[in-house]
């Protein structure tokens, strides 16, 4: 098993209501098959909308690029929303 | 040939002569500048010489709408100014929402340049398309609400929109804004040389219609446009702009004491959340918006109760990170406080970040401070420096002078001093994420966000940029500031602009709609032609590649935490990014628009 910190920031802290939580997954395990997960778990759609981003070990992730992202032991995953603006 | 949108004149205003006339703007010029910050910039660099003294009767507030300023579409709200900044020494550009732009072009002008210095206090009433020249000897010092509510009492109707200054202008705060109801021209201290002419205030009337291309057609996109602004901006309206309170501290990029750390352990009390469990009323909206971002939020009980504001993003995190302030019931008091006293929130937070800093080094000792402890931290004396500041009282009149000043009084403290060009730095770290340090460098205003060009969403969350990267870089910031630089003279609020087709690929008919013209393919050109004049007017005042360089700190100190702990960018690595932003903007080595760029501004300005 390995082990992945995810945290949310912005719109998906309120909407979950979680800060940050490690989760014990199955090695060989995709970015995109945990986002499902998390969406069962929380019955909310992460990744909906353009304003909703994954960041993975603080580097930014398109959605595209998540079904074919292996996660790592030790892995930081950061659910964020951000629009233009500021 | 334009049908609608513009109205092709503006008024000039000579407070000394206390005489106005009605003077027609070439089309040419709306072609090739669109309008807003553009042409304001156009007539900047054709009526202010490099020599001109900011608090001096020759300097000059240049405002201008654009095109859909006013129009019955999303947030067509903002307009611009262009003078010569008392914070800075140099050409600023600040723009604004509120009433005033649209009522103004009701009113039948595009523009409003006032020149001059009065004999007499003064505040303008313009109606019928006219102008009063009314006394307002009485209302000098009362603080904005209160002036605002005495000039539409007094004024071309209850329901006029009116711009004033505060006691901060007169108290010689260099960053002292003008408050437009309750927004404001916040940056770089055109509320100053507002003060510096003998002007209080102008009130335009309401009244009026603004000629539009193709009524119908507007009529059809408005009600799609206003449904998907709501839409992708629902975060906006529930949590406005501190909405990245958080996200910026949990990726290491918050601003925080003085920018010595990008992580605040103070962010949880500041962070939209708590505030809206705490302290919001509700959202608010300007004209003619469907998100209605601002937050207003106020105390309710404790020693600050009755503290009523609505403090952006910005604000949090000057007054709250910069100062290490983690109480947002002191943050939404000293917001009232600004606006009460007219001054820049973002440029306080950062001169009392900086004041902490000092003290806490012994640079600043009690004697220097007028018997106060200036810490990191302590609400209460980031209060009572504010009401110095207003007042112009003691240590709060040595703060006020702004950045520039300072460190020509206190040589010893410029190291700590966060600024580019004499403008206070943004709420976000340049450190944590390589091309905020490029657009703080480059943004013709000194550092800011906006006209720098906010890279957060490209940098940090798209996957498209490696936010430590260096290549790219100077590509991205230009982008961002071309498609800002439409933006502004087009006399839209930018959080709504994507729902129109306004982006860095423009679609859409809406330009066509409003003016018959159809710009949209060459936004983004029209674009690059400002901050290329922009440049232009730069250079002539005396700004070379050095002024475009961050404060030593950032190339020196590594963040000592978080997420992007270790971080630091040194010259040699900025130069990087900087050489490719010059070369994709064809300007020279020392950021000289050369060959084509200087033509085509030079030929642009006439």
């Amino acid at each position: 098993m390995i082990r992945v910190e995810v945290r949310f920031a912005g719109l998906p802290r309120t909407e979950t209501g979680v800060k940050a939580e490690t989760l014990e997954l199955e090695p060989d395990i995709t970015l995109g098959t945990l986002v499902e997960r998390l969406n069962q778990r929380y019955s909310w759609e992460i990744g909906r909308g353009e304003s909703q981003f994954i960041l993975l070990n603080q580097r930014g992730l398109r959605r595209e690029r998540w079904a074919h992202t292996r996660l790592e032991d030790g892995d930081s995953v950061l659910v964020i929303s951000a629009i233009a603006g500021g | 040939m334009f049908t609608g949108g513009y109205l092709g004149k503006l008024l000039r205003v000579d407070l000394a002569r206390e005489h106005h006339a009605i003077e027609p703007v070439p089309e040419a010029i709306f072609e090739q500048y669109l309008g807003g910050r553009g042409v304001a910039a156009h007539y900047y660099r054709e009526e202010l010489g490099p020599a001109v003294d900011p608090l001096s009767p020759a300097n000059k507030l240049i405002f201008f709408t654009g095109p859909l300023t006013g129009l019955p579409l999303p947030a067509t709200t903002k307009f611009q100014c262009a003078t010569r900044s008392p914070e800075t020494g140099i050409y600023l550009c600040t723009n604004s929402s509120g009433e005033l732009g649209p009522y103004l072009k009701r009113q039948g002008y595009d523009g409003l340049i006032i020149e001059g210095q009065a004999r007499r206090p003064l505040y303008l009433a313009i109606a019928g398309g006219g102008v009063e020249f009314r006394d307002a000897s009485d209302l000098v010092m009362l603080d904005t609400p209160a002036a605002i509510e005495a000039v539409r009492a007094d004024g071309p109707g209850a329901d006029a929109a009116v711009m004033a200054i505060g006691p901060a202008a007169y108290s010689g705060v260099r960053y002292a804004c003008i408050m437009v109801g309750d927004r404001s021209f916040g940056r770089g201290g055109a509320g100053r040389v507002m003060a510096a002419k003998g002007l209080k205030a102008v009130a335009v009337d309401r009244r009026g219609e603004i000629p539009v291309a193709d009524r119908a057609r507007l009529k059809a996109i408005l009600p799609v446009a206003a449904k998907n602004a709501r839409e992708t901006k629902r975060t906006h309206n529930l949590f406005g702009t501190n909405q990245y309170t958080e996200v910026m501290n949990e990726l290491g990029c918050y601003s925080v004491r003085n920018f010595t750390t990008g992580v605040f352990e103070g962010a949880a009390t500041l962070s939209k959340d708590y505030v809206t469990r705490h302290y919001k009323d509700r959202s608010a909206a300007c004209f003619r918006c469907p998100v209605a971002c601002a937050q207003v939020c106020s105390v309710r009980d404790g020693p600050l109760a009755g503290a009523v504001s609505d403090p952006e993003y910005e604000t949090v995190g000057t007054l709250g990170g910069v100062c290490g302030v983690s109480d947002f019931a002191a943050i939404i008091a000293g917001n009232q406080l600004c606006d009460e006293y007219g001054i820049d929130t973002m440029t306080v937070g950062c001169v009392i970040g900086y004041a902490m800093e000092c003290y806490e080094r012994g640079l600043f000792t009690r004697e220097d401070t007028g018997g106060l402890e200036v810490r990191f931290g302590d609400a209460a004396v980031m209060l009572e420096l504010i009401r110095r500041i207003g007042r112009g009282e003691g240590f709060g009149k040595v703060l006020g002078k702004g950045f520039r000043e300072l460190a020509r009084a206190y040589p010893a403290t410029a190291p700590y001093m966060m600024h580019v060009k004499g403008m206070a730095f943004a709420a976000y770290e340049p450190r944590g994420f390589y091309g905020m340090a490029l657009a703080y460098g480059t943004s013709s205003r000194g550092a800011c966000h906006n006209v720098g060009g906010w890279t957060i969403r490209d940098e940090l969350l798209t996957g498209d940029y490696d936010r430590f990267a260096l290549e790219g870089k100077g590509e991205l910031v230009k982008r961002l500031q071309d498609t800002r630089a439409y933006i502004d003279s087009l006399g839209i609020c930018t959080v709504v602009r994507s729902s129109m087709g306004f982006t860095d690929s423009p679609t859409g008919d809406v330009l066509l709609a409003a003016t018959g013209v159809d710009f949209t393919p060459r936004l983004m050109a029209i674009g690059q032609d400002i901050i290329d004049l922009e440049r232009m007017i730069l250079v002539r005042e005396g700004i070379t590649r050095e002024d475009d360089y961050l404060p030593n700190r950032i190339y020196t100190e590594p963040l000592p935490e978080g997420p992007a702990r270790g971080r630091i960018l040194t010259r040699e690595m900025y130069d990087v990014m900087l050489d490719e932003y010059y070369r994709l903007r064809k300007w020279d080595r020392q950021g000289v628009p050369s060959g084509r760029a200087q033509e085509g501004a030079r030929e642009a300005a006439g």
